[in-house]
């Protein structure tokens, strides 16, 4: 019926029938020759270290110098310390108060949108982990998480307004996010390790890039769609661009802006 | 909520927490843990997705008044006080339960008596599948072949860019000296994504044709795409043994639910006058079927088909973990070992890998895809 006769039709190529059946006699020849010529030859492995061998370089050079050159001691070593910092702060917090409270509190900070049922809900998925008795590990995954959604908020928010005003930008940064979603996350694995050791500093900055490209990408999203009009009309009674993107602008994204950190 | 995905993977930097405790129930086979903290981790998920949305939605007409949020503020403060000083802090331990564990004792039991299927499954897998497909491939098969074919099955499908991307991403792989683990993962990818569209395919039909079939399978569905990969690749190492075969097992796990999803959706989206008019034309049921609904639905099963690959290479690093062999264990050693070279490598070459074959179901697609259907 339908399935079978626009095949032929909607073709990309207008090639003249016998050409298209001479393929199917020519490429299978072609492969046969070209198993028969390279049968038994040395795979061309030309770049096998140009790649590699500089990155596996510099790695060494990393880890010779973590001590005594200026990018680990300026850069690397205060930030580690600063998010470890956080990381403790939050999770010391979280185990200091009595486990009772934070359901209860996330069930008063959901109440307060009087959405109910998703309060209780929520508030009897945080018991769940204490049940089976994984409180504390619970906790420390959850400051982590908890560290990760601020600093990819505090990173990906500016980053996406940015985005929204200068179109250059925005077709700079694309490819790279586009990079950051598809490339597999234990590959940024190797390069957080040798720039952060070990521990949940590098898996926290792990989970920021991985979280990031969506809160750029929606807030991007958010602040374009905010109504030109709305906008037109506040510039209208002289409100500066700084005064409309903080009081319309960012309040009328938010929840585009949320909907990219969840 | 994606970003909890990532909190298994994350323990191999040393992250600790509950991705941690994953890890551990992994290395000692212990599915009930395993399953108590996958849920673990979407109950978090749930969690933070409420709080993030309850961010979101206040506004003025719903807000409580100034007394009453001043009344639950202090109130919380008066628990912490409490608490803190009548010593109750820790989480009761009386209350912990070992209600998971019933399923270590079930997959044990499973492991020992349903030993005559996995064996042979995994026999047949690696021995008659896995093992001689991956040498011919590398040492039979001379390269140029491989990647022409690939050349040729892309101008055959969509033209020439199609060829053109596909030497180059392949060529690519070839000269930094990845060509045969990535063959090898290859090999794996194919045989994951055949089973899962062999079963999501027939499944996600039934679903679409049968109400109750949906509502049985949807359950089963959401569980499968929250809980983390990492939980279901532990009764598969107790059952098949480390190697190819979990990993592939895990793969079609995960990568099921999108293809039964978008079949069924295929199906449903059929119009009924298409479906009608054969009828009245004396179509018998499976005449209906494989005539009129499979070839209307054909475009938006082949998407499934699509995501289905693309969730597959997505576990390819996860088999890893399990003696998968391929680019996935080179990027678990590469993170072990902190070897950067190996890991822009591994990285690259799976990137290319999911280029060609992301671009080529693609097009397959769209080629099978029936003409869109038009309101007569």
């Amino acid at each position: 019926m339908t399935a079978a006769a626009p095949l032929e039709s909607r073709s990309s190529y207008p090639t003249a029938d016998w050409q298209r059946r001479a393929m199917w006699i020519v490429v299978p020849l072609a492969l046969v020759a070209l198993q028969l010529i390279f049968a038994g030859t040395q795979l061309p492995e030309y770049l096998d270290e140009t790649f590699s061998d500089p990155l596996d370089d510099f790695a060494s050079w990393a880890q010779q110098n973590r001590s005594s050159n200026w990018l680990f001691t300026v850069i690397f070593r205060p930030l580690t310390s600063l998010v470890s910092t956080g990381l403790e702060t939050i999770e010391d917090t979280l185990l200091w108060v009595p486990w009772f409270v934070i359901p209860i509190a996330i069930f008063l900070y959901i109440a307060r949108t009087r959405a109910w049922k998703s309060a209780i809900a929520a508030s009897l998925a945080i018991i769940y982990p204490g049940l089976v008795g994984l409180w504390d590990v619970t906790i420390e995954t959850l400051a982590l998480m908890g560290m990760a959604i601020v600093l990819s908020v505090a990173l990906g928010v500016p980053i996406g307004i940015l985005a929204a005003f200068r179109r250059g930008f925005d077709t700079a940064i694309r490819p790279v996010l586009d990079a950051m979603q598809t490339i597999p996350a234990p590959v940024y694995f190797v390069p957080m390790v040798m720039f952060f050791g070990i521990g949940p500093v590098p898996a926290t900055l792990a989970t920021v890039i991985y979280a990031l490209p969506p809160v750029v990408r929606l807030t991007t999203l958010g602040i374009r769609g905010v109504a030109e009009q709305s906008v037109e009309a506040l510039t209208m009674f002289g409100a500066t661009r700084w005064q409309t993107l903080r009081k319309v602008q960012i309040p009328m994204a938010l929840p585009t802006i949320m909907a990219g950190v969840t | 909520m994606m970003a909890l995905g990532i909190v298994v993977l994350a323990t191999l930097l040393g992250a600790g927490g509950l991705g941690q405790s994953a890890m551990d129930t992994l290395s000692q086979r212990r599915t009930g843990r395993g399953v108590a903290t996958g849920l673990a981790v979407v109950a978090i998920a749930a969690v933070l997705d409420r709080l993030g949305r309850a961010v979101v939605g206040q506004d003025r007409a719903t807000a409580p008044s100034r007394r009453t949020v001043l009344l639950c503020v202090g109130g919380v403060i008066g628990l912490i006080i409490f608490g803190r000083s009548a010593n109750y802090i820790a989480f009761p331990e009386m209350w912990e339960t070992r209600a998971f564990d019933p399923i270590d004792d079930g997959v044990k039991w499973a492991r020992d008596n349903l030993r005559w299927f996995t064996r042979n499954f995994n026999d047949t897998v690696v021995s008659w599948y896995y093992v001689p497909v991956r040498d011919y491939l590398t040492d039979s098969v001379a390269w140029p072949v491989i990647i022409a074919s690939a050349a040729a099955l892309g101008a055959w499908l969509k033209g020439w860019r199609l060829a053109l991307l596909n030497v180059c991403a392949m060529g690519s792989i070839l000269l930094i000296g990845m060509w045969e683990l990535s063959i090898d993962t290859f090999v794996q990818v194919v045989a994951a994504v055949v089973l899962s569209i062999l079963l999501a395919i027939p499944v996600g039909i039934a679903a679409g044709r049968h109400r109750r079939v949906e509502a049985a399978l949807s359950p089963v569905l959401d569980a499968l795409q929250t809980i983390p990969s990492l939980v279901y690749i532990i009764p598969a190492v107790t059952l098949f043994t480390i190697g190819v075969v979990p990993g592939l097992i895990a793969s079609i796990l995960y990568a099921i639910v999108p293809g039964v999803r978008l079949a069924a959706l295929g199906i449903k989206q059929v119009p009924t006058e298409s479906v009608e008019a054969s009828q009245m034309f004396g179509a018998r049921p499976r005449q209906t079927m494989f005539g009129v609904r499979i070839p209307l639905a054909a475009r938006t099963i082949m998407a499934g088909v699509n995501q289905v690959i693309m969730l597959v290479l997505a576990m390819v690093i996860i088999s890893g973990l399990v003696g998968g062999g391929g680019l996935g264990f080179e990027t678990i050693s590469a993170v072990k070992n902190s070897e950067l070279g190996l890991g822009f490598e591994v990285g690259f070459a799976i990137v290319m890998m999911a280029i060609v074959l992301d671009r080529s179901s693609q097009a397959i697609a769209d080629r099978v895809g029936a003409p869109e259907v038009t309101a007569h």
